[in-house]
């Protein structure tokens, strides 16, 4: 085969050599999106990595460590929006580089095989009319600036697991609780990614009834205000930034809610 | 049947039960864990770039660059050090690019401000790298996505076409091939730009 190319004429050049020449990303973004990253992975906002073995400092959650009821009930849960995708756990893996495992089976230990393959089948369902949670229906919002989903029902039906979590007994495992927070918002966040911003809000309001204090309610309040502005009820995403502003002053959030709010 | 609900479906059953398989992987020690937030604060600007490259919206940025992010960590144990880091990272942006992209609600928009088609200048004369820049990201969307890493990797960050070959797994020749059909894309684009804007320019001069 040929490999000589033609020369690419000099203005286009020119064009693509200063696109090699980009600015670089603010340092507030970059401080978010590695909070964000380290968020997921449970690994705190800290500069250090964690700890050697042996070390003092216990990570609260090195990676999410998911149990096996909870793995197939949210791979089933997940169904819902499947179609939808989502922007972090859908493309953990389609979106890494094929060094991964040729296929998500081979990468599976032998003993979870049986849940993993139960709960791809069920994700393999039809979508149609997923039903409906009764008990979520009758567990009260609990915050006023989150919205009643409106008009035609959400696209995105979020992580149904997630209710079972707000349901269940509280864990007395941090490192769980930590992993039931993170499920929920980053369902919500795949939400938000995907402009299905009422199931966005109903998944931060989860979030809220469950872990009103919790280690990511930072982070939930941000996208409430996130998912309000986008969705263009403005003065109330104005009322909850107030409100976040109050309840976490010093937070990196506030400039990127201050550009979401922006006319 | 490529596009279909039913493969949409499969295809997300896929990823989330490999995505279950990332999380079960194990924590980095600590030195590679400290390698890791180099790697992040160096690189970035340059994964945000390539997000960009490819077609990411700028409302979706932080999310798709904070997704490339955790599976690099995931992957990072598994790096050769040996090897070049940005055609690997590329490696990640392009498939997570790929499957945003897949969703048809994600389209990109162009603010005015970055909207080559509202410049005075012709492609030849743009006078400052912002409006260049503005330019290539605007007719790289016309580039086919699976040509656009190979242009971008070959004639904006300068990577060989064995490196390009490596990092996507493709063989040589393909490279080239896509090269040879993304350049020919890219150049329609540009084209296709300036007569935008010449366009535009008239019905402003006419009112």
């Amino acid at each position: 085969m040929n490999h000589r190319l033609p020369p690419i004429e000099p203005h286009l050049e020119e064009l693509l050599r200063a696109e090699s020449r980009f600015p670089p990303e603010s340092a507030e973004r970059e401080d978010r999106v590695f909070a964000a990253v380290r968020t997921h992975l449970g690994t705190g906002t800290g500069t250090g990595g964690p700890p050697d073995e042996g070390g003092a400092a216990p990570r609260t959650a090195a990676y999410p460590r998911l149990r096996l009821p909870a793995i197939a009930s949210w791979l089933g849960g997940a169904m819902i929006g499947a179609t939808l995708g989502s922007a972090i756990t859908l493309a953990l893996v389609s979106g890494a580089p094929r060094t991964m495992p040729p296929t998500a089976k081979d990468a599976i230990p032998a003993e979870l095989e049986h849940e993993v393959v139960s709960a791809a089948a069920e994700v393999d369902a039809p979508l149609e009319q997923p039903p409906a949670p009764a008990v979520h229906e009758a567990e009260p919002l609990p915050d006023p600036v989150v919205p009643a989903p409106v008009g035609p029902e959400p696209r995105a039906r979020i992580d149904r697991t997630s209710d079972e979590a707000a349901l269940a007994p509280a864990a007395t495992d941090p490192a769980q609780t930590l992993r039931d927070e993170q499920r929920i918002i980053e369902a919500a966040r795949a939400a938000l990614a995907e402009r299905s911003y009422d199931a966005a809000l109903e998944a931060l309001a989860r979030h809220r009834a469950r872990f009103a204090g919790g280690a990511l309610a930072e982070e939930r309040d941000a996208l409430i205000v996130r998912a309000l502005a986008a969705s263009g009820r403005l003065e109330r995403a104005r009322a909850a930034a107030a409100a976040f502003e109050r309840d976490h002053p010093e937070s990196f959030y506030r400039r990127t809610l201050e550009r979401a709010l922006a006319p | 049947v490529t596009g279909s609900p039913r493969s949409s479906q499969a295809e997300a059953s896929v990823s989330r039960t490999a995505a279950l398989a990332a999380c079960t992987s194990p924590p980095l020690p600590a030195a590679l864990d400290r390698a890791f937030e180099e790697v992040f604060r160096s690189e970035l600007s340059y994964v945000c770039r390539t997000l960009r490259r490819f077609g990411v919206d700028e409302a979706d940025l932080e999310d798709v660059a904070q997704a490339v992010f955790v599976a690099v960590h995931h992957r990072f144990a598994e790096r050769d050090p040996s090897r070049p880091l940005r055609p690997w990272l590329v490696a990640f942006a392009y498939r997570f690019a790929s499957n945003h992209r897949r969703l048809a609600r994600h389209r990109v928009t162009l603010d005015d401000e970055l909207d080559p088609t509202a410049s005075v200048h012709s492609p030849e004369e743009c006078a400052s790298d912002r409006e260049r820049q503005a330019l290539v990201l605007a007719a790289l969307q016309g580039v086919k996505l699976e040509r656009r890493p190979v242009l971008t990797m070959h004639d904006i960050d300068g990577f060989t076409p064995s490196e390009i070959a490596e990092a996507l797994e493709i063989p040589v020749n393909t490279v080239y091939s896509r090269l040879r059909l993304a350049r020919q894309d890219f150049r329609l684009a540009v084209a296709e730009i300036e007569r935008s804007r010449v366009a535009r320019n008239e019905k402003g001069s006419a009112r």
